[in-house]
């Protein structure tokens, strides 16, 4: 009996089974203070249910959200893997082919030479985006900051990219005042920031009837900078996170080019100096990436 | 002159592989994207694919299926070619159907050799 009742005791709890065991065995009325005890233990152990219920269902939440930040590194390291091989592997081709071909046409020699000098370009520019992410990332970014007069710093962005609108037969228009008050801001950084969201917006545009407006305003005690497009805009579900790393717009197949790290540099840079970056729509449907930065900033120590 | 088409959305390595297939006495087709690849494939009807798995609209490993899906094609051969250098890649373009596997940057000498063979 003892030996039922300790068995019981492990499996329904102590009073339960010594009520049971009583009633069976041994032929005892049960009284009020056993029932009592009874439903006392049954609640305790809704109630370890209910915490175990809940501790489970913390844990499945946690894992799902391992499971899809593993799943976007994973991306992200697929699709930076792919954006640093794909000029290496004409550099490396073409390279070969020179080597290989003694009697090669001097045109023919030009053309992979320049295509050569190109793609090392492209892939230096790659390099040092994903190097200066990790830097940023880690606090280990250094910063010069100074007077910027942001509405040249605009022009000379502007300017630099401006081959790149041509080419694509993109009309490039700016909004400036005439002079704007200095900020204390990195200027390298900020022109980092203007050719992100140019490359962004020439990327985007439709060619040949593809528009860009840049645009500079005095807020307060800051600066706002827009650069709005015409192009499709950023769709609903990915505004939320378009500023995050390891994103990038379009499905895995079908999207233009880039390591998806443009926009999360761009928010690393804009917030170190104490300002904010955000996304707005177009009347028309197309992005517009707006930043802010104070003329004097409060910045952040991250370093 | 056995027919080669080049598959690839990126214009610097078509120049590449271009220069290579014609060195090598090919004659050479050329496609920018999937949907043009497999347009180029039923139309042209070339003895190998040089294949990129990454093009916009229609990727390699859709190519590749449809092409092995398709009777009148299906002993057209497929050499694949990814800058993706993950095992489920390789283990993806295998699975649809390629007869071969090539991970970018790849030896222009070990293609070419490929290629060969695969021809021979």
């Amino acid at each position: 009996v003892d030996h039922v009742e300790r068995q019981l005791a492990g499996a329904i709890g102590s009073a339960s089974a010594r009520v049971m065991v009583a009633s069976v065995a041994q032929e005892e009325r049960l009284g009020l203070d056993d029932v009592i005890d009874i439903l006392d233990e049954a609640s305790q152990v809704r109630a370890y249910a209910r915490a175990l219920e809940q501790t489970s269902s913390e844990l499945r939440e946690a894992n799902e959200q391992l499971k899809s930040l593993d799943r976007m590194k994973d991306d992200f390291i697929s699709s930076v893997s792919h954006e640093l091989r794909t000029p290496l592997t004409s550099i490396r081709a073409l390279a070969e082919l020179l080597q290989d071909t003694p009697d090669i046409g001097p045109a023919q020699r030009d053309e992979f030479l320049g295509i050569i000098v190109a793609e090392s370009e492209r892939l230096g520019r790659l390099v040092s985006q994903v190097l200066d992410m990790a830097k940023i990332e880690a606090g280990m970014a250094e910063w010069h900051c100074e007077e910027v007069d942001l509405r040249a710093l605009l022009v000379a962005a502007v300017k630099s990219t401006a081959e790149l609108f041509r080419s694509k037969g993109v009309e490039i228009e700016q909004q400036l005042p005439d002079a704007v008050p200095p900020l204390d801001a990195d200027p390298d950084r900020l022109t980092q920031v203007m050719l992100n969201l140019l490359t962004n917006a020439a990327k985007f545009v439709p060619a040949a009837s593809g528009r860009v407006e840049v645009r500079l305003r005095e807020d307060g005690d800051g600066l706002v900078v827009e650069v709005a497009d015409n192009g499709p805009g950023v769709p609903e579900a990915e505004r939320a996170t378009v500023f995050d790393k390891f994103r990038q717009g379009g499905d895995q197949l079908d999207r233009p080019p880039g390591t998806g790290l443009g926009l999360p540099i761009s928010r690393q840079i804009v917030e170190h100096l104490g300002g904010s970056i955000w996304l707005e729509h177009e009347a028309d449907g197309g992005a517009c990436f707006a930043f802010r930065l104070p003329f004097q900033p409060a910045r952040r120590e991250t370093q | 002159m056995t027919r080669v088409l080049i598959a690839d959305d990126e214009p610097n390595i078509v120049v590449s592989l271009e220069f290579m297939m014609k060195r090598e006495g090919y004659e050479v087709l050329i496609a920018r994207d999937g949907v043009a690849a497999l347009e180029a494939i039923r139309s042209g009807r070339p003895r190998l694919v040089l294949l990129d798995a990454m093009m916009p609209g229609m990727s390699g490993f859709d190519v590749c299926q449809a092409v092995r899906a398709d009777a009148e094609l299906r002993d057209t051969l497929i050499l694949m070619l990814t800058a993706r250098g993950r095992e489920t890649d390789l283990a993806r373009g295998i699975g649809v159907g390629a007869d071969a596997y090539v991970t970018k940057p790849f030896s222009t000498r070990e293609l070419m050799q490929k290629v060969r063979d695969m021809l021979a």
